[in-house]
């Protein structure tokens, strides 16, 4: 019984960094515009969809699915961008969160229309073997995803922390006006930080649609549903938080499909968004007040 | 080097300034004084590009500034202390300053020769350099305020009651550095309700009162007229 709870764990975690990725998306674009984008989730599904058509055309290798469904990615960002919030003025908090999901409802039908509701294939590149990690079984994808977790995050951090762009996004998270007397452009870094959150989308999308194993219209209200417990749970604009409250979804889901069966796996995540709202709204690392 | 011509600035319905001129020459230090909501701090905010002018020119360099966003305000060459220091709190001292010198795009070892010279007018700086800004006391957080400023190396600095709040021998100590920086050639442009300090070491000052100018002149031509003195400056008159 401990050996597949410790097995559970190992998948929960690997999984959970799928859920931290979604849950940084979110987050980044929150920290850094003090703004939801609901489109996130349409962009991540739309990403994925995209990213097949190499496939269709000519069997592309699975880095280069990745790439499509990445660049694709940014450019919807950068529709969203420019829809939903560039030319709605500071102080209108609620036109962009409603204008991104008329986004999210749009992107939804038109992938709908384009193709039909039932979803598409998707061929997972890494194989359908179990690998064996010492005494425990696990699935390949997942442990893929654990390594593009690691892999994207690193980068993140490095771009924020080490670079003068990172800075700039920083600056403005933190306090705009004080960024804009510095000579940082806000637009600029807005603009930045939709490419930055939409490649990290492209990269979901792909691990998003691998593990599920087909590219369906549904997978825009599973991750909004995962990214914004996750937000919720790691601490609203923390992307320290984004991190372990992924990573602690993951675990605990792992642990109620063992314990209760698969069928009660979404219902938990919003137990713990309940809970979490109860006891400690402010999250697992948020700050105190802002 | 800055000229206000005629400005106009509304916050909603109402107008904070009301058609105000201020001239700011080449290595001046020139002081504006005045009660609270007297348009002081709208006037700074308008000029660095955070408020919209409604009507009127903002001249720099013989360019019109009036409207441009506050990136392209501070590439050309004008710096903001602002009322109450928009420190980067969770920043450590050393990014601070790095942001301060975000506009600039000479190399990193220019930068690091910049930062060794505002931290040579600002010692505790250097001592203070990997500590949160927000860990920082008052007077250190309006001196690292000023530092991030010059790392911009700005042509014109502009100042918003920089002592504000402080404890008498830091603000002696910051009048000292904005004094010396206007003698190493630095234009400056000092917002203060604190006139007594202000008089001191501006050239010349203008008195602003509910959104227009009520006098311009030197400090002595400003006492010449008690009234004004009296009602607007407090403080400045009880010698």
């Amino acid at each position: 019984m401990f050996f597949d709870a410790a097995e559970q764990f190992i998948n929960g975690v690997m999984y959970g960094s799928l859920y931290a990725l979604i849950g940084g998306g979110f987050t980044i674009l929150f920290g850094v515009m003090r703004r939801f984008n609901m489109a996130y989730g349409a962009t991540i599904m739309a990403a994925a969809y995209v990213s097949l058509v190499p496939l269709y055309l000519f069997r592309a290798p699975f880095w280069l699915m990745v790439l499509t469904g990445l660049a694709a990615a940014i450019l919807i960002g950068l529709l969203v961008e420019f829809c939903c919030f560039r030319f709605i003025k500071k102080g209108h908090e609620l036109a962009p969160l409603v204008a991104t999901i008329g986004m999210l409802i749009a992107i939804t039908e038109a992938i709908v229309h384009a193709t039909d509701a039932a979803g598409l294939k998707y061929p997972s590149p890494f194989g359908d073997e179990s690998l064996e990690l010492g005494r425990f079984l696990v699935r390949p994808d997942y442990l893929a995803v654990l390594v593009a977790g690691v892999l994207c995050f690193t980068l993140i951090f490095l771009l924020l922390y080490k670079t003068r762009l990172g800075r700039a996004m920083r600056a403005v998270a933190e306090r705009p006006e004080a960024a804009q007397i510095l000579g940082v452009s806000v637009q600029r870094v807005n603009v930045l930080t939709f490419v930055l959150t939409s490649a990290l989308a492209g990269v979901i999308g792909f691990f998003a649609a691998v593990s599920v194993g087909s590219a369906r219209p549904d997978i825009a209200a599973f991750v909004t549903g995962k990214g914004l417990v996750v937000m919720v749970l790691g601490g609203l604009g923390s992307l320290p938080g984004a991190i372990v409250g992924g990573l602690v979804l993951g675990v605990l889901e792992f642990q109620a499909t063992w314990f209760l069966g698969a069928s009660y796996r979404d219902i938990l995540a919003f137990l713990i968004l309940f809970v979490i709202l109860v006891f400690r709204p402010r999250g697992l690392l948020g700050a105190r007040t802002t | 080097m800055l000229s206000l011509e005629a400005l106009e600035t509304r916050y909603g319905g109402v107008v904070a300034l009301k058609g105000i001129a201020i001239e700011v020459g080449t290595g001046e230090i020139v002081g504006v004084l005045g009660p609270n909501g007297a348009g002081k701090t709208t006037t700074l905010l308008t000029v660095i590009g955070l408020l919209k002018p409604a009507a009127g020119h903002i001249r720099f360099l013989d360019r019109d500034i009036a409207g441009l966003a506050p990136d392209r305000v501070v590439a050309a060459g004008i710096g903001l202390v602002p009322e109450g220091r928009w420190i980067l709190a969770s920043m450590s001292v050393r990014e601070n300053l790095l942001m301060g010198a975000y506009p600039r795009r000479d190399g990193e070892a220019a930068i690091a020769r910049e930062m060794d010279r505002v931290c040579e007018i600002f010692p505790v700086l250097r001592e203070r350099r990997q500590q949160r800004a927000g860990t920082l006391s008052g007077g250190e957080q309006q001196m690292l305020a000023i530092a991030r400023a010059l790392m911009a190396r700005p042509k014109l600095l502009m100042l918003d009651e920089p002592t504000w709040g402080l404890a008498p021998l830091v603000v002696e100590e910051i009048m000292r550095v904005i004094k010396q920086l206007n003698e190493a050639g630095t234009t400056i442009l000092l917002v203060e309700q604190n006139a007594r300090q202000a008089l001191g070491v501006v050239q010349r000052c203008y008195v602003l009162e509910v959104g227009h100018v009520s006098f311009s002149g030197t400090p002595a031509e400003l006492k010449q007229h008690p009234a004004l003195t009296r009602a607007y400056l407090g403080a400045a008159t009880a010698r």
